[in-house]
């Protein structure tokens, strides 16, 4: 009851000073919003960092290749010797090597005729060739892995299956087109533009595209060399296990194409690298001990370690930044509310006079000031938001496309909301302390002079 | 009632402190009309905030209605002020962005009385000082005279056993003067305990009794 007399005074000085409190509360939302904004564009690009970078690459995976200066004059040497070693290990469960041709070769698409738009019947384009073993596709698409199992290279009549990155997928479907690749766009690629156009006319480009025939010239190159050989391909479907820009075929596709090319029978196998998955991520620091005697090592442990690194000192700056305004803001609140107790000193003592407490004078503006941060705080949220969706409006129309770019670059868990209010309204109240303080000690005896 | 012992105030320290309660001892009956006079600047609003509790004694001792007002924690004064004391200010003290209700009202925020009652509570007591055209009126629209009982309406309306009045009658014309002084005197007659400042001889031949502090001492009981 008392207190509810208490809040409506508080509210009747509120209506009184309209202005002034919106001004203050505005003050507060500014800090509210810039948490909330901040906090959430930094979650949201974290996101996007674990979800393209680590969970591709989780804390059990280790990745082998020899030095940077070691791959310029001998690409693929770690060799079947390493692999067969590791695959023997107890606390290993997988080991994934990697292949790349070691010459150059362009992959081209007839496009049917069907599109009249294509100005370019067939396109040939260099892009990365991995080859892969069948359990590096994972779990999830068991029948593609049954597929690049089942592959049998001496077969002639059997088309080189491929799989591409479901997300490289995604975003092509979307229309993206990597402008970022300069060299694609260089030449007048009609293969991208032509993909672009029938996403966007299609809606869904999977069972199209698969239908396409592709083709891999060994030899090709854009400087004009003519293949040496020519692969009839299928792509066969789409995973995210596999590496995120160019086509991944059977390891097996691989070792034939190198025949092929160096018109060489039993070439020894040799890797371009090999990721290696421990049983368990205990496990990891050892084998990076070993291996990394001889070999460059980048582990997952390591990786997200020092993603997680970078994350928790830009979380702290940004929190820094952020509590800076609201504290800037605040100051804003004990200014505005040290002028109301200036000038309403005869009102308090009034109060004071007919039996007000000094603490229900206390309360009255500690109310107030709470108030405003409450204000604040609903406006600062709402204020976000906006500021987040021109953010990303903006960062649409500017930003050119690239694969995997994010539909929106903020995640707000609906606590982040919560937590800046609550700061909003500390920050507010302890603001308003000392003012309230200052009110609930006007000499009343003075004042009614 | 009133009761002050030996009670000294002095205001400041050192070479600039000034003495404005020397000593001072007098008694007040429940139910008594007491006068007080003197010049300007001899004490008389820092003896009543004295009583009141507003303003804490240097030395001395005040009991008033039961209450040791020198020792009681500020919560029990808080509520001896409202209940027990009625207040009309030098100059009133009123809210002028308040209307006359809300002025009235002020005291009764801080007890539990619902807003019904409260506000039937206070229109009451306006309607008894003759104000009840007025009682939604701002009062900064109202004459010296309406603010004046607002003021009292403002004071009577917890129903306190003593009114303390600071020159209730100092600034307005005779005929509006006199209606206040027959509204105390109805108060005197239903048994509130008053005490009256004036410095004016008239106002103080209708006080039964009145007492004269010069410098802060009682001259004439
Ligand atoms: N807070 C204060 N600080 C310093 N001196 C004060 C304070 N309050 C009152 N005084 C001084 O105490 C003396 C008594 O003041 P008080 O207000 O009681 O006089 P008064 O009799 O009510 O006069 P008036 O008739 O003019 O209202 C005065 O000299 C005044 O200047
Ligand atoms: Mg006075």
């Amino acid at each position: 009851m008392r207190i509810t007399n208490l809040t409506g005074i508080s509210f009747k000085s509120i209506s009184r000073h309209l202005g002034q409190t919106l001004v203050l509360a505005g003050g507060i939302s500014v800090g509210v919003a810039s948490l909330i904004f901040l906090f959430s564009l930094l979650t949201g690009v974290e996101d996007t960092v674990r979800k393209r970078i680590i969970e591709p690459f989780p804390e059990t995976h280790i990745r082998v290749e020899r030095s940077l200066d070691e791959r310029k004059s001998k690409l693929f040497n770690i060799d079947e010797k390493l692999i067969r070693r590791m695959r023997k290990r107890p606390e290993v469960l997988a080991v994934h090597p990697r292949m790349k041709p070691d010459f150059p070769c362009e992959i081209a698409v007839r496009i049917p005729p069907k599109f009249y738009w294509v100005k370019y019947p067939e396109q040939s384009l260099p892009i990365n060739i991995y080859g892969i073993e069948p359990a590096e596709l994972g779990n999830a698409s068991d029948s593609l892995r049954r597929i690049f199992e089942n592959y049998n290279p001496d077969n002639k009549r059997l088309r080189v299956p491929f799989v591409i990155n479901e997300e490289f997928y995604l975003t092509l479907e979307k229309g993206v087109i990597p402008e970022h690749f300069p060299f694609l766009m260089k030449k007048d690629f009609g293969f991208f533009s032509t993909i672009k156009k029938l996403a966007l006319k299609k809606g869904s480009l999977r069972e199209e595209f698969m239908s396409w025939p592709f083709r891999a010239d060994l030899g090709a190159s854009m400087e004009g060399a003519e293949a040496k050989a020519k692969i009839e391909m299928k792509l066969v479907g789409f995973s995210r296990k596999v590496p995120v820009i160019g086509v991944s075929v059977p390891a097996k596709a691989l070792y034939k194409w190198y025949e092929y090319y160096h018109k060489r029978k039993n070439r020894p196998v040799a890797y371009y690298n090999a990721v290696i998955v421990a049983k368990d991520p205990t496990e990891v620091g050892t084998l990076v001990k070993e291996l990394s005697a001889a070999y460059h090592i980048t582990s997952g442990k390591e990786v997200a370690e020092k993603v997680t690194m970078f994350f928790r000192v830009v979380q702290m700056g940004v929190t820094l930044v952020g509590l800076i305004i609201l504290i800037l803001s605040g100051v804003g609140i004990f200014l505005g509310l040290t002028i109301n107790v200036m000038v309403q000193a005869s009102r308090i003592a009034i109060l004071r006079a007919v039996g007000a407490r000094r603490w229900d004078i206390g309360f009255v503006y500690v109310f107030e000031a709470a108030f405003i941060g409450l204000i604040g705080g609903i406006a600062g949220v709402f204020l976000s938001y906006l500021a987040m969706w021109i953010a990303d409006s903006f960062a649409v129309a500017r930003l050119p496309d690239f694969p995997l770019k994010p539909e929106t670059f903020f995640i707000t868990p609906w606590w982040y909301l919560v937590c800046a209010i609550v700061f909003g309204i500390a920050i507010a109240i302890a603001a308003g302390l000392p003012p309230a303080l200052r009110a609930a000690r006007v000499n009343v005896a003075r004042v009614l002079r | 009632m009133i009761k002050l012992d030996n009670v000294t105030k002095i205001f400041g320290r050192g070479k600039d402190s000034l003495t404005a309660l020397d000593h001072v001892s007098m008694n007040v009956e429940e139910g008594s009309y007491l006068g007080l006079s003197g010049r300007s600047g001899s004490g008389k609003t820092t003896l009543l905030n004295v009583i009141s509790g507003l303003e804490r004694a240097t030395a001395g001792n005040i009991n008033v209605d039961g209450i040791n007002v020198q020792s009681a924690t500020d919560g029990r004064l808080a509520a001896f002020r409202n209940k027990t004391i009625g207040f009309v200010f030098q100059s009133f003290h009123l809210n002028d962005w308040e209307t006359a209700l809300e002025n009235t009202v002020l005291p009764l925020l801080l007890t539990r009385t619902s807003r019904s009652e409260r506000e039937k509570l206070a229109a009451d007591v306006l309607n008894r000082l003759g104000l009840s055209d007025k009682i939604d009126s701002r009062v900064g629209t109202l004459s010296t005279g309406q603010c004046q009982r607002v003021a009292l309406a403002r004071a009577l309306v917890t129903k306190p056993k003593i009114l303390l009045a600071d020159e209730p009658t100092a600034n307005i014309d005779s005929e509006a003067e006199n209606e206040a002084l027959n509204i105390i005197d109805e108060l005197h007659a239903g048994g509130m305990t008053i005490v009256l400042v004036s410095h004016d001889p008239k106002v103080l031949e209708r006080v039964p009794r009145t007492i004269t502090i010069e410098k802060g001492r009682i001259v004439k009981y």
